[in-house]
């Protein structure tokens, strides 16, 4: 806004303006009247004015400046010569405005113009006053004071006007100045203010503070950034915050210093610390150290000695950015390096000559210009010394550091060598211990192979002890045996005796002839009827005295016997027998023969009447002879010499044996029993001698019998008691107690082994048999039964469990296992419940007793049907023919029929026509595969599929094999010993029962079963890899109506549980493959939505913290194997969710 | 008080300390043939320095670390890759046919101790193309043992008699090429391990845990007493699948066992079994 536009508020026009004030040409020539006469002395006017003025207080404030004065004066002293003049126009209007702009414009107050105006109005009334000429004008003095007012009024009203104006304008940049104020305040700096013009102070001042302020913020950002180097210059000396500024720049300046100082001590000392440690070697050492000092002190090289041989010498332990060529060994006090060492003292060296040491970089080389050599102390011992070159001076205060490192690098070459004498006594110590442990294990492992063999050693003796006294309770045995034996005989024979004793009287009477009624062809009959029935006696005897001798019930009789009565005895019955055969015979009794011997004569008599009796018999030409020579002092000697046929040495030994010849042949050719060297040895042990022979075949024999000449009269064997120690053996005993066709068995064909112990029921199932067309036979237990079976090949059994010496299932299972008997069909009757096991064995039927008579029919009908149904038959499903051809060789047997097909499409056609009993299956087929042909028998709901075996060349996934494993029932790879397996596995199935009950029965049954139905419908996860385990507990659970999943280890475990959120109990087994039971569970409680889910953990494991484990990897509870079933099906139902 | 001499009073000591390892380690050694425990136990007294063997049970039931070093008296390891090889010879000449006929198997090696019977296996059962459809348990009770198995790391200096004996039992490649050296040891290749299972099982305590098509049993039986040995064999009985087969120790035998009659001898020098 311009001045001037509105600077007249109230005024309208000067006219009205001088109407107003009552002004007219009068009055103005009135004071242009008084204005000619004091015009000249305005001058003074204005003197006495400022004479006036200089008593108001803001005098001093304007007129400061002396020029100011003078300009203000001169501008008074042209407005009052104007007002003088009173030449009032709109000029001199205007010009009075000019003076009220101007004083609205400094702010000078109006009250001071106005006692201004008052001051001349009235200097003027008195200069009028004054002056004669101007009094008479009586007017005047009125019409100044009317300009004068007419003045006044336009100033104040210019003023006035401005003043408001300017009021506008004052708070509007006040309002402007304490923004940008308020802003300094904040800190913000960033705004200027517009300068209203040149004499803008207050915009002036307010930019001159935010610069300097922004001078002092740049200063402080500046210091705050480190830089201490900017000097701030205060403004003035009174610029406090410029001298603060200054002294802070200083103290901090001086702090930084300080702390860069502090902190390049405590960092070096830090590195240096850091250096040291981790027990470096002495190289290590030194390498650290002088890199680290070189880095700190700004030195290019150095090196660093380390004292040996007790500080006598310096040896160079490290360099740094050295080439080659530095000396190796200093000796104590030799060059600088051996001097500090000896003086203990830094030196620093300058200016050094060039022909040094130089400090090598890439470009170039230059020897160092500043060296600093400092002992290393530890405990006051130089240990050693360090020497760094530099190219520029060392900094003094860092030097000073290196006192610190001087001790600092010492006593770690103090513990670096304490270290290295430790590490070689602990590798010493280790070495020494390793060898001690190598031979610790040594001797542990000598030991352990001692111990095995010791144990070994020791099993071996305890085995031998058991298998001894096996051996002699079977000795023991045997002889008892053989004792009841010899009894059995010594008893038979007495009754054997008695009846032909009188045969042969009678014979004998027959003979004599005596009525002479009988004619010569009768007599000879009868003389044949004696001689066998002699034959027959001479037998008896010997067997009765051979029994007699093994039951020990010889009883002697010892009494002194006269050798030469007993030979002249045996001369006359053998002279006659040797002559007949045209032999020589002789007796010799030897001089110092005794006269007589006891014994018993009886008995001698009898072994060398045998003795000569054989001699002669075996003699066709030559002599006998029988020699009596005392052997010694105790003993005398018969011996009976031929010259017969002979007796090979293997055989000499066995002569003597019971029912033993040389020569089966020879026995016919000459009769007898055989039994009579056998008795004789057994009379000559009784005797206490000894019986031997020598002989060359076809030279003849020398039969030797030692006697003593006083035999014991004691019997050399306790007589034996006649008893019956042992409880009858079943097989002999078990009489059987009701008549059977054994004895009418015209074949082998339709016979029927009945096992019954009870003979009322065992009658009823005889005649049941016989009615049903069998024969039959009856066995009252188990080792009968048995024997019976094997003797007579039955076609059928019908079998009790309970007998009196085994159970019906022993027998059921040897008769499986018989391949003689095994396909003969077994039906159970009995009281006890064992159906289950006898159908698992393979049993056909069983029936409960007491069992109806229809029952009983129909179990015959069965076992006719299985009967009648002979013939096998075998499925073979093989595409490649040469192998069919091969299988069928295999398999094919009587009573086997086989059906060979190359196709399943063939396959089951056959099997839609007819019944197999085993199906051997190839997997490998075209068109339909073998899986598929699986999968549909198994489907078939009106038969039941025949087991098959899958017979494949081809290697199985775990997966396949677990698929196949439910629908077959064995699986052979095959390969060199697959053909006998095959056969196996065939002949079981062949002639395994099947299971009574038709499918729908079983179905029946099992729901029938399975009574509460807490687990029907329930879906539990089965975690398991044994085969076993898993189809056995799968049956267990399906019958209950459990729908059961398999994981075969623990991460199949995870991704079922994962997959399906429906299962309700998990059954886990422990070891299983790729990861185990406790890991399994593990990972299932880390599944926050399974942490409720009850598994039951199943393992093999029995102790305590086994179960504590399972239970910390998160089961629920714990059952041992092997798994009771009832068990486990009532925890399955406690943890069962309800 | 009854007077006791030495004799009697060590046999209740001894009585003590197996009763004592049971309860606190579950370590059963009480069916274990005394005299060779007898003799372990004092070794043990030697190596760990008591004088009694109430000393020893002090220091084992206050001091685990002295449980595991007594331990290593106590259980008797000695073994060798292919060790008796006539053994492995019968097993791959004449059982391997045999299992080749299951199409998969499962092998149980009871007491494998520090492993080598167990790669033996593998590596024969690799040779014979079984390896890849076998499982092999290899159990033991002995945990640190077991860590040793595990590892299949060998010291070198066994390997040459390692090497005459896989050749003796039949073995047609090269023994090194099972194994990876490192450093003083040898070190089974990873893919013999994979079939491998070894797992913590008592034969004192356990019980079957899967059905097996042969069992091998080395060594261990010997140191059972004899009703110990019954139950052992009773459980591979039970283990083992119709015909399964069973090899024991040169020196271990069923002749007098409780089982003797439902397995048949195959090879009087190897001590084979079959499942009758």
């Amino acid at each position: 806004m311009s001045p001037g536009e509105t600077d007249a508020i109230f005024l309208v026009d000067q006219a009205s303006l001088r109407a107003t004030h009552g002004l007219d040409e009068s009055t103005f020539d009135d004071v242009r009247f008084v204005g000619a006469a004091l015009s000249p002395r305005v001058p003074e006017l204005i003197e006495d004015f400022y004479v006036w003025l200089r008593g108001f207080s803001d005098f001093a404030r304007f007129f400061a400046d002396p020029r100011m004065l003078q300009r203000v004066k001169a501008q008074q002293n042209d407005y009052w010569t104007d007002f003088l003049a009173a030449d009032v126009d709109d000029a001199y209007v205007e010009r009075r405005r000019v003076i009220g702009r101007t004083h609205a414009r400094i702010e000078l107050g109006l009250l001071i113009y106005l006692l201004a105006m008052e001051f001349v109005s009235a200097w003027l009334r008195r200069a009028i006053e004054a002056d004669e000429r101007l009094r008479a004008k009586a007017t005047a003095a009125l019409s100044i004071r009317k300009l004068i007012a007419f003045d006044s009024a336009i100033v104040v009203d210019t003023y006035g006007a401005l003043t408001a104006q300017n009021l506008d304008d004052h708070r509007e940049r006040l309002h402007h100045v304490a923004s940008v104020m308020r802003a300094v305040t904040e800190g913000d700096l960033d705004h200027h203010i517009a300068l209203a013009g040149p004499g803008d102070i207050l915009g002036l001042s307010l930019n001159d503070l935010v610069d300097s302020l922004r001078g002092v913020a740049k200063g402080m950002e500046t210091i705050a950034g480190g830089d201490y180097s900017a000097q701030p210059t205060p403004r003035s000396e009174k610029d406090r915050l410029g001298k603060s500024l200054l002294a802070m720049t200083d103290a901090l300046r001086d702090a930084a210093e300080r702390n860069e100082r502090q902190m390049w001590i405590a960092e070096t000392e830090t590195a240096l610390g850091q250096a040291m440690s981790g027990n470096p070697t002495m190289r290590e050492l030194a390498q650290r150290v002088l890199s680290l000092l070189c880095r700190a002190l700004n030195a290019q090289v150095g090196a660093q000695y380390v004292a040996e041989d007790g500080g006598a010498t310096l040896r160079l332990a490290g360099t740094y950015a050295t080439t080659s060529g530095l000396r190796e060994r200093w000796r104590l006090g030799e060059g600088l390096i051996g001097q500090i060492a000896l003086e203990k003292r830094r030196i620093i060296v300058t200016d050094i000559p060039e022909d040094g040491l130089s400090i090598h970089w890439g470009l170039g080389e230059a020897p160092p210009r500043h060296l600093v050599i400092f002992p290393l102390l530890h405990e006051g011992e130089t240990r050693g010394v360090i020497e760094l070159g530099a190219l520029t001076p060392f900094c003094g205060w860092r030097l000073e550091f290196l006192d610190f490192v001087s001790v600092g690098v010492g006593q770690a070459i103090g513990a670096a060598e304490a270290r290295a004498r430790i590490a070689q006594l602990l590798e010493e110590a280790r070495a020494q211990g390793e060898e001690l442990t190598a031979q610790q294990e040594e001797l542990r492992q000598v030991n352990d192979t001692l111990e095995e063999h010791t144990r070994a050693l020791e099993l071996q003796q305890e085995n031998l002890l058991v298998t001894e006294s096996a051996l002699r309770q079977k000795a023991e045995e045997l002889e008892r045996t053989s004792r009841y034996k010899s009894e059995f005989l010594a008893n038979m024979s007495h009754e054997l005796r008695t009846p032909l004793n009188s045969s042969l009287i009678l014979a004998k009477l027959l003979v004599d002839n005596r009525d002479g009624n009988l004619a010569p062809e009768q007599i000879k009959y009868a003389q044949s009827i004696y001689s066998a029935g002699n034959d027959l006696l001479v037998l008896i005897n010997d067997i009765l005295d051979l029994s007699k001798i093994e039951a020990g019930k010889i009883e002697l009789d010892i009494e002194p016997t006269a050798v030469a009565a007993l030979v002249a005895d045996l001369e006359r019955r053998f002279e006659p027998l040797a002559a007949e055969r045209r032999l020589q015979f002789s007796v010799v009794v030897e001089p110092g023969a005794p006269e007589t011997i006891e014994t018993d004569r009886q008995r001698l008599l009898q072994i060398l009447s045998n003795l000569l009796a054989n001699a002669v018999k075996f003699t066709e030409r030559g002599g006998v002879r029988l020699a009596v020579r005392r052997e010694d002092s105790r003993r005398l000697a018969f011996i009976v010499e031929d010259t017969g046929i002979g007796i090979a040495d293997d055989q000499q030994e066995a002569i003597f044996q019971v029912f033993r010849q040389a020569n089966g042949a020879i026995n016919r050719k000459f009769g007898g029993t055989g039994l009579g060297l056998s008795i004789s040895r057994e009379f000559a042990d009784l005797l206490g001698g000894v019986l031997t022979v020598r002989s060359e075949p076809g030279r003849g024999s020398a039969f030797t019998l030692q006697l003593p000449l006083r035999a014991d009269g004691a019997p050399i064997r306790l007589e034996p008691v006649i008893r019956r120690e042992e409880p009858p053996t079943p097989a002999e005993s078990a009489q059987t107690p009701i008549a059977d066709d054994r004895d009418a068995l015209a074949d082998s064909r339709r016979i029927a082994l009945i096992v019954e112990d009870d003979p009322a029921f065992a009658e009823i199932l005889r005649d049941l048999a016989r009615e049903l067309g069998f024969k039959c036979i009856v066995a009252g237990a188990a080792g009968d039964a048995l024997r019976l079976a094997r003797h007579f090949r039955p076609e059928a059994v019908v079998l009790d469990i309970g007998l009196p010496d085994q159970s019906g299932l022993t027998v059921l299972e040897l008769l499986k296992r018989d391949p003689s008997i095994r396909h003969a069909p077994i039906h159970v009757v009995s009281v006890h419940d064992y159906q289950k096991v006898a159908l698992e064995m393979g049993a056909v039927g069983y029936i409960l007793k007491p069992a109806k008579r229809e029952q009983l029919v129909s179990a015959f009908r069965l076992l006719e049907e299985r009967i009648t149904r002979d013939k096998k038959s075998i499925l073979i499903v093989e595409d490649e023919s040469v192998q069919r051809a091969a299988l069928n060789d295999l398999l094919s047997s009587a009573g086997v029929e086989i059906v060979a097909v190359a196709t399943a499409e063939d396959a089951m056609r056959e099997i839609g026509d007819r019944r197999f009993d085993c199906v051997v299956l190839d997997l490998m087929l075209p068109g339909v595969s073998g899986f598929e042909f699986l999968e549909r028998i198994s489907r078939d709901e009106a038969r039941t599929a025949p087991p098959v075996i899958v017979y494949t060349a081809r290697s199985l996934s775990m997966d396949e094999e677990q698929k196949l494993r439910r629908l077959s029932k064995s699986i052979i790879v095959k390969g060199a010993r697959s053909p006998e397996r095959l056969i196996e596995e065939t002949t079981l199935f062949l002639h395994q029962a099947e299971s009574t009950l038709s499918p729908e029965q079983q179905h029946m049954l099992e729901i029938a079963r399975s009574r509460d139905n807490i687990l029907d419908g329930r879906r539990l996860l089965l975690v398991e890899d044994d085969v076993r385990n898993i189809f056995s507990l799968t049956a267990v659970l399906e019958r209950e109506g459990v729908a059961v999943q398999i994981a075969r280890n623990g991460r199949e475990a995870l991704e079922r549980i994962d997959v399906d959120p429906a299962i309700d109990l998990v059954l886990m087994d422990l070891m299983m493959p790729e990861m185990d039971g406790l890991t399994a569970m593990r990972a299932i409680r880390a599944r926050e939505a399974k942490a409720a889910l009850p598994i039951i953990a199943l393992t093999a494991k029995a102790m305590p913290d086994d179960r504590e484990q399972c239970l910390a990897a998160g089961a629920n509870d714990y059952i041992s194997k092997p798994i009771d079933v009832e068990k486990l099906l009532s925890l399955i139902r406690v943890w069962m969710p309800k | 008080m009854i007077a006791l001499d030495s004799d009697a009073k060590a046999e209740i000591e001894l009585d003590l300390l197996l009763e004592a390892i049971y309860r606190l380690h579950q370590q059963d050694f009480r069916g274990y043939a005394r005299s060779s425990l007898r003799r372990g136990v004092a070794r043990a007294q030697i190596a760990l320095r008591c004088e009694t063997i109430t000393d020893l049970l002090d220091r084992i039931v206050h001091d685990d670390g002295a449980f595991t070093e007594a331990l290593r008296y106590l259980t008797i390891q000695v073994s060798d890759l292919f060790r008796d090889p006539g053994y492995y010879r019968r097993l791959r000449e004449t059982i391997a046919p045999h299992l080749a006929t299951y199409p998969s198997l499962r092998i149980w090696i009871a007491g494998c101790g520090t492993g080598e019977e167990a790669y033996s296996i593998a590596i024969l059962l690799h040779e014979e193309g079984l390896l890849g459809r076998s499982l092999v348990y290899a159990t033991d009770i002995d945990k640190e043992s077991m860590a040793v198995a595990q590892a299949g790391a060998y010291e070198l200096f066994r390997m040459g008699g390692f090497a005459e004996n896989y050749h003796r039992s039949g073995g047609r490649a090269a023994l090194s090429d099972y194994f990876v050296a490192r450093g003083a040891c040898a070190t089974i290749v990873p893919f013999l391990k994979q079939r491998i299972l070894f797992c913590d099982h008592s034969l004192a305590t356990d019980a079957a845990f899967a059905e097996m098509h042969l069992i091998s049993c080395r060594n261990v039986l010997i140191y059972f007493d004899k009703a110990l040995q019954d139950r052992v064999i009773g459980v591979f009985r039970e283990s083992l699948c119709p015909r399964g087969f069973l090899g024991l120790g040169p020196n271990e035998s069923l002749a007098v066992s409780r089982h003797a009659s439902s397995l048949e001898l195959l090879s009087t020098n190897e001590q084979i079994y079959r499942v009758k």
